[in-house]
């Protein structure tokens, strides 16, 4: 009696929903591009020795009590001339991100932004950083200032 | 002319519509309308003036981190009335912010976001969000220090949030840190993004006041007075009367902000230094609350503390002041809940002022220091301990 004993293709309901997944799907497709055209691409690698604006930074050029900030493929990293040798700590403060700076007069480590104060082991000494700066690693050789991770221990 | 008219009336039928603008027009006003309620089309008038002085902006600037400093420094110096051009821009900026928040303390005060027009306070909101974003992201485009590492404070704050916060703001700022990326990313939303919503949500909301009319002072549960009760209550018609009125703010406006951009040009700083931060950064002043609070709590309760405020406010007549009183004496714990509100982020952005700063009051100088907390520096001979704690 009815038209659909009859009718064996697809159904409407079918159909709609066949419409319904490819709207989905060009919709998914176009965010996608988006997202993935926006997506943020990994900088450089950055070189093992510590660079400045101007070139690879030398450690003769920091005299005592002196600091410096450079990049290296470890971030950027704060060298501090002491009596006993060269000191490297991350220069980024684990508060907002801002590059920290060595105040000699103090002995302390300053974050000009919000005023979180380290130590040269990277302890936080007061002000807002909940995480202490890392230390570094930092021989001189030939090329410049090697930055490598802190082995423990 | 006449015959111009009718070309177009013959093919669109555009009679009904001009009598829907020109009833639109004459509609009288509310009685109680005063001067107060001209600092809407003074914000109109600032949004346009930004529109226009970003756009002659856009011919010469260039967004890109080796560029953009020079640009601006040559918009300044070179460009003939760059300087007068980037001035009203920066100024705009400003009198934006103060104007909206102007605008909105009236509307608080006078009740008028209550039913039925709680859709237009919230697009008003939207707008205020949409003219804070404006300023976050043009504040890092000159890419001098003080907007180099305002950016890096802002932008460092979202990273705080639990699960997606690192991967929210590597999004926002295209890398790891704030870099040619970053500044691609705030200048195509600074000048295409935010425009188109601004546009959206102002017409939006012009609709909307156009549409419903101005709100009465009386409770919202009772019928508001027709358009004939309002003119025979010696309510104006909006045109030429309140239109007037507008006219004469927007004239005022403009000249406080031409006053302004002459006497106290925009400054450029020195080039961004990502390798190191100078002293005593401070954002725009509408940020120094948000930046103040950061210094007491911990990121993740002060990076949201901003939204959470527009958050608010878009709660504000859906459920937190939901009475029929417009009156504000009659709803007295809103008003207080308001006040002092305003009051703390008034107090924190005073203190996000003078932190780090020294500075002497009745002859006594204190140094404040990151708290905000003032040491007494120097103590006059005859002095006494009273004063500031």
């Amino acid at each position: 009696m009815s038209d659909s004993a009859v009718y064996s293709g697809p159904t409407r309901r079918l159909v709609n929903a066949l419409l319904g997944l490819g709207f989905v799907g060009t919709v998914t497709g176009f965010a996608g591009t988006v997202l993935a055209y926006l997506w943020p691409t990994a900088g450089g690698a950055g070189s093992e020795f510590l660079v400045g604006a101007a070139g690879p930074l030398r450690a003769e050029d920091i005299g005592p009590e002196g600091s410096v900030v450079g990049r290296s493929r470890l971030g950027k990293i704060l060298v501090v001339r002491r009596e006993d040798g060269l000191v490297g700590l991350q220069a980024t403060c684990t508060h907002l991100g801002c590059t920290v700076a060595w105040d000699a007069t103090t002995g302390q480590v300053e974050c000009p932004c919000h005023g979180a104060r380290y130590n040269l082991h990277g302890e936080i000494l007061g002000g807002p950083a909940r995480e202490p700066l890392a230390q570094v690693s930092l021989t001189v050789e030939e090329g410049g200032i090697r930055v490598s991770p802190l082995l423990e221990g | 002319m006449q015959r111009l008219w009718l070309w177009f009336d013959e093919r669109l039928h555009l009679e009904p519509v001009r009598q829907v603008v020109l009833d639109n027009l004459r509609k009288p006003v509310p009685p109680h309308v005063n001067w107060l309620f001209t600092l809407g089309a003074a914000l109109l008038l600032l949004l346009s003036v930004q529109l226009l002085s970003g756009v002659l902006l856009m011919a010469y600037y260039k967004p890109t981190g080796r560029e953009a400093f020079a640009s601006v420094e040559s918009i300044m110096y070179e460009v003939p009335l760059g300087w007068l051009v980037r001035s009203i821009h920066n100024w705009g900026s400003h009198l934006i912010v103060i104007v909206a928040l102007a605008h909105m303390f009236r509307v608080f005060f006078y009740g008028g976001f209550k039913k039925p027009r709680e859709l237009t306070w919230i697009v008003g909101v939207g707008l205020l969000a949409a003219i804070l974003g404006f300023g976050f992201t043009g504040y890092l485009l000159p890419w001098d220090q003080v907007a180099y590492w305002g950016t890096v404070v802002a932008t460092e704050a979202p990273a705080s949030l639990p699960v997606l916060g690192p991967t929210t703001r590597q999004f926002m700022i295209g890398g790891s840190e704030v870099a040619d990326a970053t500044l691609g990313r705030f200048y195509v939303v600074h000048v295409f993004l935010l425009p188109l919503l601004l546009l959206g949500l102002v017409g939006l909301h012009l609709f909307l006041i156009r549409y419903q009319g101005i709100s009465s002072l009386g409770r919202s549960d009772v019928p508001e007075p027709t358009a004939e009760q309002n003119r025979a209550a010696g309510g104006e018609p909006f045109f030429p009367h309140h239109f007037l009125r507008d006219s004469a703010t927007m004239y005022l406006t403009l000249g406080v902000l031409v006053t302004l951009a002459l006497l106290y040009p925009a400054h450029i700083g020195t080039p961004a230094d990502p390798l190191s931060t100078p002293m005593g950064i401070k954002p725009e002043w509408y940020f120094l609350p948000a930046y103040q609070l950061l210094k007491y709590v911990p990121e993740v309760v002060g990076v949201n503390m901003p939204p959470l405020l527009l958050l608010v406010l878009v709660l504000l007549p859906l459920a937190i002041d939901t009475s029929p009183q417009r009156h504000p004496g009659r709803r007295p714990r809103v008003v207080a809940g308001w006040l002092a509100t305003t009051a703390v982020i008034l107090l924190l952005g005073v203190l996000g002022h003078l932190s780090e700063t020294t500075s002497t009051f009745f002859g006594t100088t204190y140094h404040f220091d990151v708290q905000g907390v003032p040491h007494r520096v120097e103590v006059d001979v005859a002095d006494d301990e009273g004063g500031q704690p």
